[in-house]
């Protein structure tokens, strides 16, 4: 009985194994993958490198060397870090350029979140539509037109999210020369391709009924984008707008590489004038700023999600 | 409490969230002194609009073509592959060690501490210390990254792949780990109750569960690993960043903006298969 049953188990598991689904996208996928990393891996150097090993490790001693703030690197003793500290960041202008670099995330932030919140309806597939939310009886004179209106906006949105920052930044600065707008917008035009995408998500995603209501009252698209999809889910595009703000001031540290004040034209400048220790010194400031970003905009999140 | 009560009346948290967010981006509009007239002074519109037109007629030759040089499409190509390549490299090292990180730093994987104190003890010290070192690696940019290896050591290969590496393994962990975290339980639980191992659990019961977000999330950011790799190019190799760096100081606009679309192209080829990817997971 024993060695029967033992059998039926096994040959039911046999059958479950065959009906195990075995989509072959994915496992070409797998396969693509695997093809493309042995290929980046041996294809040769990205940069023929004209360094020795000597001159290398010539430059590390250097730089390690450098490393210790030049006061107590003379005097040996750890006090005289605070003067030196403090002198870099009030006339060495370091709190000016985080103070900077915390206005350049914010005002990229906003200017994105508000451009991305007049074309989200448009690119939200439920509204920008012949027939909004499903709701019957509302007669387009034009019904392709809404296709070509969410395709095209969608398109824009990817196209502004596929441009780096930084590159981005570059070519704004030799369009408007060394202004801060240049990279608020490039900071902007990025995370307006972001913001939209992820907000059009959010408006196709709420529930339906109060947007209908209105439009079966009469309202348009926009009467029912501004007064019930975007009440109902203020909170998830307020997170959304909090997380990209958190990646802006990441970026925005670098961005001043490009030449306008910030911390990255302090790194930048402190690393061409060989002050290596100025130069750490301002990265671990910049890397304190991301991390309190990162903690203010994790508290107003969780707020967020309490709140009803 | 009615005073409490009367304030919400008048400032809820929608509209306090707004006003602040209002608030902080006219002080900070303030600050950097942008004005929205300078935009349109000078030759600014001009230049714009030159580089806005032309995004119609993408170059396919140099604009100024030199004898004896590459092919222009022929270089567009190599720095395409050489942009991906490096994409490729820098997730291949940051993919490994942000799974790893994120396995130390989440407890879905644990077993019931309460019963196993001295395991606790012995895990909580990796837990917190990844966490530290997923902050840090994170909170620095990949270029300043970039830029400290290069003045250390002189710039390589191997030296811009690991400044890419370092925060981008730093952020897959995070996110990683907070996925284990956020996933339903319920599955593992039962696998649990059953007698199965809390490892075996984690693998059967959460993982799968998880998978399709995680392989999301690291198609996402092998988006921005592309990004990073064209950005790179500002610091000495030869991937897109380079050539519109090049094209950009001669004026040539239209051969930045064949760049660009490689760079579009790329992004949406992407996307399209991490969305076609997902679709087949039944996610």
């Amino acid at each position: 009985m024993s060695t029967q049953a033992e059998e039926t188990r096994l040959a039911r598991i046999a059958h479950l194994r065959r009906q195990q689904p075995r989509p072959k996208f994915l496992y070409l996928s797998l396969l693509a993958i695997m093809l493309a990393g042995g290929w980046a891996w041996t294809a040769g150097d990205l940069y023929p490198s004209v360094l020795t090993d000597s001159q290398r490790s010539a430059n590390l001693e250097r730089f390690i060397g450098k490393l210790t703030p030049a006061p107590v690197r003379a005097s040996g003793d750890w006090s005289d870090f605070r003067p030196w500290a403090m002198e870099l960041l009030i006339e060495g202008e370091a709190l000016k350029a985080v103070g900077m670099t915390l206005a350049l995330a914010t005002a990229a932030a906003a200017l994105s979140g508000f451009f991305a919140l007049l074309f989200i309806p448009g690119a939200a597939r439920n509204l920008s539509a012949p027939r909004p939310l499903g709701i019957t009886g509302g007669r387009s004179a034009f019904p392709l037109i809404w296709g070509i209106i969410h395709k095209v906006i969608r398109l824009a949105f990817v196209f502004t999210r596929s441009l780096p920052e930084y590159i981005l930044g570059f070519l704004l600065i030799s369009i408007l020369g060394p202004d801060p707008w240049a990279l608020v917008l490039a900071l902007a035009i990025h995370n307006f391709g972001i913001l939209g995408r992820l907000g059009s998500e959010v408006v196709e995603n709420a529930p339906p009924r109060p947007a209908r209501t209105v439009i079966a009252h009469g309202g348009g698209r926009l009467g029912a984008y501004l007064t019930a999809i975007l009440p109902e889910s203020f909170n998830r595009m307020i997170v959304y707008f909090f997380y990209r703000w958190e990646t802006c001031v990441r970026e925005a540290t670098v961005l001043g590489m490009l030449g306008v004040i910030s911390l990255g034209f302090l790194i930048t400048n402190a690393k061409a004038a060989r002050s290596f220790d100025q130069m750490v010194f301002f990265v671990l400031l910049g890397a304190l700023i991301v991390l309190a970003g990162d903690l203010l905009s994790l508290l107003v999140r969780r707020w967020l999600r309490v709140e009803r | 409490m009615m005073l409490a009560s009367t304030y919400r009346h008048y400032l809820g948290s929608r509209r306090a969230t707004l006003l602040a967010i209002t608030l902080a981006a006219l002080a900070s509009f303030w600050v950097l002194g942008l004005n929205p007239l300078r935009l349109f002074s000078g030759n600014n519109l001009t230049l714009t609009g030159d580089f806005l037109l032309s995004a119609f007629r993408p170059a396919l030759d140099y604009q100024k073509p030199v004898e004896g040089a590459e092919p222009f499409l022929l270089t567009v190509i190599n720095t395409t592959l050489r942009t991906l390549r490096f994409a490729l490299l820098a997730m291949s090292v940051a993919i490994p060690c942000g799974a790893l990180l994120a396995l130390l730093a989440s407890t879905a994987w644990w077993p019931d501490i309460r019963r196993h104190r001295m395991l606790g003890w012995v895990l909580r010290p990796f837990c917190l210390a990844s966490r530290v070192v997923m902050a840090f690696a994170r909170s620095i940019h990949e270029l300043i990254w970039g830029l400290l290896f290069i003045t250390a050591m002189g710039l390589s290969t191997d030296a811009a792949i690991i400044a890419v590496a370092i925060p981008y393994s730093g952020i897959l962990a995070k996110i990683y780990s907070e996925m284990f975290e956020e996933h339903s339980r319920e599955a593992q639980r039962a696998l649990r109750a059953i007698g199965a191992g809390s490892i075996a659990a984690f693998l059967t019961g959460l993982l799968p569960r998880a998978l399709p977000d995680l392989i999301t999330y690291t198609f996402y950011r092998l988006e921005c690993a592309v990004r990073t790799a064209a950005v790179f190019g500002f610091v000495g190799i030869e991937t897109i960043g380079y050539r519109i760096k090049l094209a950009s100081d001669e004026f040539h606009y239209r051969e930045i903006w064949t760049y660009l679309y490689v760079l579009f192209a790329l992004i949406i080829i992407i996307e399209w298969w991490s969305r076609a990817l997902r679709k087949r997971m039944g996610a």
